[in-house]
Order: C-alpha cells, then structure tokens, then sequence
C-alpha cells in the first residue's frame, strides 16, 4: 500500500506525534493519500473527496497547538476526516441540489483497476467481476458498517485503531465488520 | 466439528469472532481454509484495486505546499464576506425599528409643541391680567344673579 520509506517514515511520526505535527507540510506529505483514500471510497465522488480532505487537514492545522499527541497523527485525521464524512452524508441527504449538481466517478469501473499479478485474462475477468460485486455491495451497507469496512479492508487499520478512530468499542467494530462481511460475501456469492 | 464453515462464519473468522472450535477447523479442513483464503484474496484485491484507483483519481497528487495558507486567505475573505451579509441584514432590519422610533419621537414632540402652544394662546388672548381673573368672575356672576341690573 504505501511505499517502504514512507511508511518507515509514518511509523517514525506515530512515536513521536507532538514533533510530527510540529512540521505540518510533512504531516500533509506523509496522511494526504490516506485520508484521500479513505474519504474518496466513502464517498466516491473526487471533487468532493479533495475538498473533504483539505478541510481535514485545515481543521488539524487550525487545531494543531490543541493536539496532546494522546493518540497517532494519523488516528486523530481520521477521526475528523471520518466526522466530515457523516456531515456530508447529511448534508447530501439534506440538499437534493448538491446531489444533481456532483459528479460522482465512474465507480463501475472499478474492477478494471485490479493491478497486474500475472494472472490469466479469463482469472483477471472472473477477479474483476467479484471485486465490482465488493464496490457495489459496500455502497449498500450502513454509513457505519462502510466506514469500519474500508478503515479495516482499504486502509489496512487494525481493530484497536478503527475502535480509536471511531469511537466504537472493540466489539461493537467487530460486529459492524462481521455484518459487513457477510453483507459482501452474500453479494460475491461463490468464490 | 464435523460440518464445513458456513458463510457466515467464514465471515465471523475475518471480523474476530469466530470460536475456538471455528478456529481449529479452519486450521485443519482443506477446503475451509481454502475459502477463506479465496475471500482474503478478493478482499486483498479490492484493497488494491480501490488503491490504484483512488491514486488515479489523484490521492497520490499532494496539493500545492500553499494550500493551507490559501485556504487560510480563502476562509478568512468568505468569514468576511458573511461578517458583511450579517452587518447589511442588521442594518436592513434597524432601519424600520430606528424609523419607527423616529416618528413616535416626532409625533411626541409635536403634541408637546401644539400644548405649549395652546397654553401659550389661552394666556395672550386674556383680556385682564390673571390676578383680576377671580373678580371678573365675580363681577359675571353679579350680573347673571341680577338680569334686571346695569350691563
């Protein structure tokens, strides 16, 4: 997921959070694809993926001196950026005008961007299908089950991390991913 | 357990809570790991499709070094721009209450006017000095009591 160095470099930052938000063009540097990532298959739809992300970042800036360093950088962007997330589900509830004014991604195509692993074209296409099955079950799950979803399966977080950034219990997280699975496994249906 | 895994609890396995016994047999059943593993890989395959994709989509492109102070310069011009849509609708909605109690004082005023003013007639059109009002009143009672007398 992300290249050696700079996860090397994340890890570093994650020791000492205080001193990494002390250079924040470096905590820009080292989070800005992540919480892009998270933000943009949360809400798929990248103009407003890009706006959302730079928020979070502004609000961490303007709120950088507040930060105690109790939690990870990257644990604290998350947490806001998974907060930005929720009120623009409600705002997009809210404002139908927004909704006909975006421009959602293509997000049909998704499984058109399996990377390449020397994999047959027929494995490729059968891999592809199930993987569109994923994107599209996902869409359909609860805005927590999706959230807990893509921080453990896209983001790669552990389940004390996902319980830190949202808030939730251990075992509530489990819970939510468990419906999630089988939400999503139930749509693939045989492997 | 003599059944293979559900579904269910092949799901329960990725999300930690599976059982023990759960654990063991997919530990030890063939084709119960191999499930498991063909929907880790369609999971682990998503993680990179998404990935690729949100990097074309631009989530590998850092924004400008000076975004954060344009964004500072853009907050704080549209903070001023709602300072001064509150000010004007302030102003609008003064207006009417500052008019209104502009001519309540107006009107005040010009009722306080017209008494003093009709104070001010009631005295110059005297026709004797206030101190010789009470006689002439009673000098017009002597001559309403006796209508036979002089005029």
């Amino acid at each position: 997921m992300e290249p050696a160095a700079t996860s090397e470099l994340i890890a570093a930052s994650m020791d000492t959070p205080i001193a990494a938000m002390a250079d924040f063009d470096k905590v820009v540097e080292l989070y800005w694809s992540r919480v892009f990532r998270f933000v943009l298959s949360s809400i798929r739809d990248r103009d407003a993926a890009e706006t959302l992300t730079q928020d979070c970042f502004m609000k961490a800036y303007r709120a950088r001196d507040r930060f105690r360093g109790d939690s990870s950088v990257i644990t604290w962007l998350m947490r806001i950026a998974i907060n930005l997330v929720r009120d623009y589900g409600r705002n997009r509830r809210l404002q139908f005008w927004k909704w006909v004014r975006s421009s959602p991604v293509d997000t049909a195509t998704i499984g058109d961007w399996i990377p390449d692993r020397g994999v047959s074209p027929e494995a490729r296409a059968v891999l592809g299908n199930q993987i569109e099955k994923v994107w599209q079950a996902t869409a359909d799950l609860s805005d927590r089950q999706r959230t807990v979803f893509v921080l453990r399966f896209v983001d790669d977080m552990d389940l004390l991390e996902i319980a830190a950034v949202t808030g939730l219990t251990e075992g509530a997280v489990k819970v939510h991913l468990f419906r999630a699975l089988q939400s999503i496994r139930n749509r693939i249906g045989s492997l | 357990m003599k059944h293979h895994l559900s579904r269910e609890q092949i799901s329960g396995i990725l999300a930690g809570i599976a059982t023990p016994e759960e654990e063991q047999h997919v530990s030890v059943c063939i084709e119960c790991n191999l499930e498991l593993a063909r929907f880790r890989e369609t999971l682990t395959c998503f993680r990179d499709s998404v990935t690729e994709w949100t990097d074309r989509e631009g989530g590998s492109a850092l924004p400008d070094a000076a975004f954060l102070e344009n964004r500072s310069f853009a907050l704080r011009v549209r903070r001023l721009r709602w300072v001064l849509v509150t000010a004007s609708l302030i102003v609008l909605l003064a207006v009417p209450f500052y008019k209104l109690r502009n001519d309540q004082q107006r009107e005040a005023q010009a009722l306080q006017d017209s008494l003093l003013l009709e104070e001010v007639n009631a005295h110059i059109s005297r026709t004797v000095p206030a101190p010789m009002e009470p006689l002439m009143e009673l000098l017009s009672d002597v001559y309403i009591e006796e209508p036979g007398g002089r005029q």
